[in-house]
């Protein structure tokens, strides 16, 4: 019961706060908006009893993903753009399109039948501890997904080489 | 025993969450803004991963959510990146003006 209380509470927020990333004028308070709802999905994974996403999800997305919009901000000329008109002219089409897909997702996920999956499950409840959890998903992870995760790794290295060579300004050739 | 909460919740709110992204990415002209609902809309996977590990009781949904964060860690970088080269040659923050490729 107390769960249930606490999930509307985290969902709540992080709806509104999502809202008001796409609202509001000022991207910096669009970046502090994202950051609350970061906050609020990572709360949510510890209610799926994910604690080691949830604290990933606080280090790479507040910690990383979150300073890099903030320098974006500092570095780009946010005044200028504040004045001018904040959504663009296919708003109009795209927001019926989006509300539409939003009623197909809802219908999905509530006449779906997943529900009846996840009660037929069997071993349910091998996960619940908070500790177990975090020990089976390293497991997986390093035995089950090696390949992926080294992949992954090699992915991310070459992401931000790229992002260097992207901002280093090249040197005048004469 | 199963938690209290029906897993239809997370998942209506992850619809949610992914509908406010696309609403962002379709809507805002401001290139930081999309963006930032590219990650709203990451989140809402994150979250319908997440939900059916933890209803059926499988951890791959876990390991491909830290997959997904690990791309988006990685998409961002290169994201802002070229969104400030941009910005820096265009001298504009807007996506509407930015069109010559269009024609």
């Amino acid at each position: 019961m107390i769960e249930t209380l606490f999930f509307f509470l985290f969902a709540a927020l992080a709806i509104s706060s999502a809202i008001m990333v796409i609202t509001m004028r000022n991207p910096v308070h669009s970046v502090v908006s994202l950051i609350v709802c970061f906050f609020q999905i990572a709360c949510l994974f510890l209610l799926l009893r994910a604690p080691f996403l949830a604290g990933a999800q606080i280090f790479v997305y507040v910690g990383a993903i979150m300073i890099f919009f903030v320098f974006a901000v500092f570095l780009l000329d946010i005044k200028s753009s504040m004045a001018k008109q904040k959504f663009s002219k296919w708003a109009s089409y795209g927001i019926p399109v989006s509300l539409l897909f939003l009623v197909e997702l809802i219908m999905l996920a509530l006449k779906g039948g997943f529900g009846n999956a996840a009660d037929s499950s069997a071993s349910a409840g091998q996960f619940l501890d908070m500790a177990k959890s975090t020990e089976a998903l390293g497991t997986v992870l390093f035995t089950k997904y090696l390949l992926p995760f080294e992949i992954i790794s090699v992915v991310l290295l070459v992401g931000f080489v790229g992002a260097v060579v992207l901002t280093v300004k090249a040197p005048k050739e004469d | 025993m199963q938690s209290a909460i029906p897993m239809e919740y997370f998942l209506v709110l992850s619809a949610i969450l992914f509908t406010i992204g696309c609403i962002g990415v379709i809507a805002r002209r401001n290139i930081i803004v999309i963006l930032m609902s590219l990650e709203l809309i990451l989140n809402a996977v994150n979250i319908n991963f997440v939900t059916f590990s933890y209803y059926l009781n499988n951890m791959t949904g876990r390991v491909f959510s830290l997959f997904t964060m690990a791309v988006a860690a990685a998409e961002v970088a290169i994201g802002l990146a070229i969104a400030v080269n941009l910005v820096r040659v265009r001298k504009t923050m807007e996506i509407d003006e930015i069109d010559t490729l269009k024609w």
